[in-house]
């Protein structure tokens, strides 16, 4: 897909929320609406712009650098890997997990070298954070927070 | 004033300069941690002044303030991380730089800008803060309005490139920007019964969302790379930066410390719109406007003097007349009033002592962290060259971290994974990001200023014009807006000729 | 090397299922509470008057309870995202809050197709202060009494502008309450916070401030602003020199209560050593004299009682709401 047909389909979509955004805005109680309004108004003018410049010029119609899908994934799962573990199981557990995972396979860092700096860096985290400034972190059931 | 020499004295006491340096280096640590913000770094510190003497914890608080607005951008400029709203303005031009290999050049130029910046201001406070703080109340609703637009403007500047697009951005940020319970009626707006957005979007967990997850996605999805664009290139300005880039900067320098005092003494505005008004004000007066956001070095100047002359000016009327200035500075009064000092014209007659410790121990954190800076610049650049998927999941780390703390609201880290997704889909597609959050930012203030304004006028529009100083504001806007069709205009009659 | 590649490729995925069913079970509740810190949820800023009060009795309580207690800021909404969090905490105890009365009770039916908690789901501890709503006006207004106010206000409505802090708010309930017993039309001006409405009074942007004694207390003192008339029954001690609105003739009164309140479902032995935490510290001479020293007048109601203050104003309120809405339904 070229950037053109990207543009073409966020300028779609958006002036379509837009335009819902001014007909809530214009019947919101009150003078609640009126920057809703015209911020919507403004949005669809831009989609607008958006739209019709991808008919007239060619500048922006080569297709983006492909997306790299296998590491996307693989960052991804390690992404959603790293919140669904803080909420469960607790964060210093989590990040340690992540850090590993994405070190070794995103990285391509050797077990050893991975480890040791996943363990370095959570374990300063800990220190600094939950030790020493005493911010919150998401606790979970292993946590040592 | 006769309090300064005793308070100079309790300066150089050894727990004095202590509590200085642990401060500061906490200050820099914070404010240079992506998602970490100067709010809450002063927010953490709070609760550990409970037990310190008034004048030890307010040296605390204070270098810890000025020295994380300075620690900003550090992670600005290196990682394109701001983990406060205040150092956007810093990637514009700083991260360009850094990718170029000349991240010890714009690290230096912060430093020296921040110094300046810091300094300025903080002399402002000690010698003529009571008659400045009048500027604190000469500013209404109406020149508040104008002010937001004022900030609005650089907008256009920054998305010069791609001017529709970055316009799309900017209205996309103005709608969430008005996602939340509105308090004028009390109604909902767009919140879909979310009560984590009762509150509006939470600005920072927006912000490092489309700034440090996006760029913690940048780093970590290819294979190769890092934050140099070419990794075989030596690294460039391990030391002071050179003295012609400093005097060819001095110029905006001042001009930003202007802006950023004078902006920081409005308990209304917030320091971000300081930067953002001295970016623009630095583009629109150089010779080479083009080079603003490929790696200007003038445009990390700008915003750096301006962000760190800002927390002398939110001081004056926290200190003066007992409003605070900005967020931090809220916490700061909250701070002082633990220790039973009630902000307000006391501070400077029964409290004296203590209040021009803290004001001289600010100068002392600005010389402090100066100092760290630049020692610290050869060091730091170093991390240019860690490998992209190394440096990503340590940013995201930060990120993750910082937005929980913000709220202790596991929807903030949703919300701000949500909008790295969404950054780094904008940045392939080549939709600019900055559009989004300036408009996010300044959005609430222009709206509820606009509503009051009208609230007193009785929607009478009027009342914009009628006002010397919002009609004065009123022309810079316009000014602003005109001035680049108007050097186009020129520049094609030159070419022409 | 394909096989090592398949088994780089699935770790993340296995150690995640393998972490997600440890994670899953149920935390069950010690018998020994607290054991672990306790959380303050603050519906309001850092640095406003009730994080304030929030901070200093958090260094008592942690004397007492034995354990730390962290303030956590949930500010919006005019409190309501505070509260939605208090009341659908956790009720195990280490989440407690402070709730603002009127507003507490107001929000429940002034917001009722939208609120997001019910006002039996926070069950009220003890309150701490009650900060009488004032009425000041800049020092250099030509406005001496709330007399002159008024008769202004009556010949020339357009001229005359009051601030408050958030439609529903205390602050604005006390200006209606007000113009109602005063029989006046005000023009309000909404603002976020004290700061920013004083900064406005100050400048002489808007004519009046409505707001509350603590905040005002110190700018009447330094006599920045002149307070014209004081909501309660009696004078204040940190501004004495004000009347009340009594003595003026017109009787309004209107306060913000500030108090702790945990999720209803707390068991009753934690609510019980929770309540007797709160007196203890409330009824420290140390605390008092730091409530005095920043001008919030402690107010102590344990337990049923203020249970039943809440009601009260619930009810009285929610009348007042039903014959005469303050916000216009659509």
């Amino acid at each position: 897909m070229t950037l053109k047909w990207i543009d073409r389909g966020v300028a779609l979509l958006l002036g379509l929320g837009c335009t819902m955004i001014v007909a809530t805005g214009l019947m919101m109680r009150g003078d609640a609406g009126v920057i809703p309004a015209i911020a919507g108004s403004l949005g669809i003018f831009a989609c607008l712009g958006v739209g019709i410049t991808t008919c007239k010029r060619a500048g922006d119609d080569a297709p983006p650098t492909p997306l790299p899908i296998y590491r996307f994934s693989i960052w991804g799962l390690c992404v959603l890997g790293l919140m669904v573990l803080m909420v469960s199981v607790g964060t210093i557990v989590a990040l340690l997990l992540f850090l590993l995972a994405s070190l070794r396979l995103l990285a391509g860092l050797g077990w050893r070298q991975a480890i040791s700096i996943a363990v370095v860096f959570t374990a300063l985290i800990y220190l600094v954070f939950a030790q020493l400034l005493g911010v919150p972190l998401p606790t979970g059931q292993l946590s040592f927070t | 004033m006769d309090a300064l020499l005793p308070a100079l004295g309790n300066v150089f006491l050894p727990a004095a300069l202590l509590t200085l340096l642990v401060g500061t280096l906490a200050g820099v640590v914070i404010g240079s941690l992506p998602g970490l913000s100067s709010t809450m770094g002063v927010a953490l510190c709070i609760p550990i002044t409970f037990n310190m003497p008034p004048d030890l914890a307010l040296i605390l608080l204070g270098a810890v303030y000025v020295s994380s607005v300075y620690g900003g951008s550090v992670a600005a400029i290196l990682l394109r991380t701001p983990g406060t709203d205040a150092s956007i303005a810093t990637t514009f031009d700083g991260y360009p730089l850094a990718a170029a290999g000349r991240g010890g050049e714009a690290l230096g130029i912060a430093t020296i800008a921040s110094l300046i910046g810091g300094i300025f201001s903080v002399i402002v406070l000690l010698v003529i803060a009571p008659p400045l703080s009048t500027i604190a109340l000469a500013f209404g609703p109406q020149e508040y309005t104008l002010l937001a637009i004022f900030g609005l403007v650089t907008i256009i500047g920054v998305a010069s490139e791609r001017p529709l697009k970055g316009m799309l951005t900017a209205a996309m940020g103005l709608v969430l920007a008005c996602v939340g319970l509105d308090a004028f009626t009390g109604i909902q707006r767009f919140t879909f019964g979310q009560s984590e957005l009762f509150d509006g979007v939470p600005l920072l967990p927006a912000l490092i969302g489309l700034f440090s997850v996006s760029q913690a996605f940048n780093l970590s999805i290819p294979a190769g790379g890092g934050i140099l664009n070419d990794q075989s290139q030596p690294l460039q300005g391990r030391r002071l930066p050179p003295w012609q880039s400093i005097r060819r900067c001095f110029r905006t320098i001042m001009r930003s410390s202007v802006i950023g005092s004078i902006i920081g003494i409005l308990p209304g505005a917030g320091t971000s719109i300081a930067s953002f008004i001295s970016y623009n004000e630095a583009r629109r007066h150089s010779a080479t406007p083009e080079r603003f956001g490929k790696g200007e070095i003038e445009g990390v100047a700008a915003s750096e003097s301006a962000n760190n002359a800002v927390t002398g000016g939110t001081l004056i009327p926290t200190l003066t007349l007992g409003i605070p200035g900005n967020a931090v500075t809220a916490v700061f009064v909250g701070g002082l009033t633990i220790h039973g000092m009630i902000p307000g014209p006391s501070l400077f007659t029964d409290h004296a002592e203590t209040t021009y410790t803290l004001i001289l121990s600010l100068l002392l954190a600005n010389l402090l962290f100066a100092a760290l800076g630049l020692w610290l610049c050869r060091y730091l650049i170093v991390i240019t060259r860690v490998p992209g998927p190394v440096l990503g999941p340590m940013i995201l780390i930060f990120s993750v971290i910082g937005t929980y703390a913000l709220r202790n609201e596991i929807f903030d880290v949703w919300l701000t994974i949500a909008f790295g997704v969404i950054g780094y889909f904008m940045e392939r597609w080549r939709y600019p990001a900055a559009p989004l959050v300036i408009a996010l930012i300044l959005g609430p203030i222009l709206e509820v200023n606009f509503r009051r304004s009208m609230q007193i006028s009785h929607w009478d529009l009027s009342t914009f014009f009628t006002r010397p100083l919002s009609l004065a504001l009123c022309l810079l806007v316009i000014v602003a807006l005109a001035y680049p069709l108007w050097s186009r205009w020129r520049r094609r009659k030159t070419a022409l000729n | 090397m394909v096989g090592k590649q398949r088994i780089t490729q699935w770790f993340p995925l296995t150690a995640m299922a393998a972490l997600i069913s440890v994670g899953t079970a149920t935390t069950t509740l010690a018998a020994d509470y607290p054991e672990k810190p306790i959380q303050l949820i603050v519906s309001y800023g850092e640095g406003g008057s009730t994080d304030t009060m929030a901070r200093i009795f958090a260094k008592y309580a942690e004397d007492v309870i034995g354990e730390r207690m962290v303030v956590v800021n949930k500010p919006g909404a005019g409190g309501e995202l505070g509260w939605v969090h208090l009341a659908n905490a956790e009720p195990d105890g280490y989440t407690i809050g402070l709730i603002n009365s009127p507003v507490v009770e107001v929000y429940p039916f002034t917001r009722e197709d939208t609120v997001g908690y019910e006002y039996e789901a926070i069950r009220p501890l003890a309150n701490v202060v009650t900060d009488p709503g004032i009425l000041a006006v800049d020092a250099d207004s030509p406005y001496q009494d709330l007399d002159a106010f008024v008769t202004a206000a009556q010949d020339d409505p357009d001229s005359i502008t009051v601030s408050h802090e958030g439609v529903g708010g205390d602050d604005h309930l006390a200006a209606i309450n007000f113009a109602k017993e005063a029989n006046l039309d005000l023009n309000f001006v909404t603002f976020n916070g004290n700061a920013e409405a004083t900064a406005a009074l100050l400048g002489g942007h808007i004519t009046a401030f409505e707001g509350n004694m603590s905040e005002a207390a110190s700018q009447v003192q330094e006599g920045e602003i002149r307070a014209l008339a004081v909501w309660s029954d009696e004078r204040m001690d940190a501004i004495p020199d004000v009347p009340t609105g009594k003595e003026q003739g017109y009787d309004v009164e209107a306060a913000a209560s500030r108090g702790f309140a945990v999720p209803a479902d707390v068991p009753q032995d934690i609510y019980d050593k929770l309540l007797d935490v709160m007196q203890e510290v409330i009824e420290d001479p140390e605390f008092r004299d730091e409530m005095a020293a920043l001008n919030m007048p402690v107010n102590p109601i344990y337990g049923q009682d203020y249970a039943d203050f809440l009601d009260a104003s619930h009810e009285r309120l929610k009348a007042l709401w039903e014959e005469d809405p303050w916000i216009d339904a659509e």
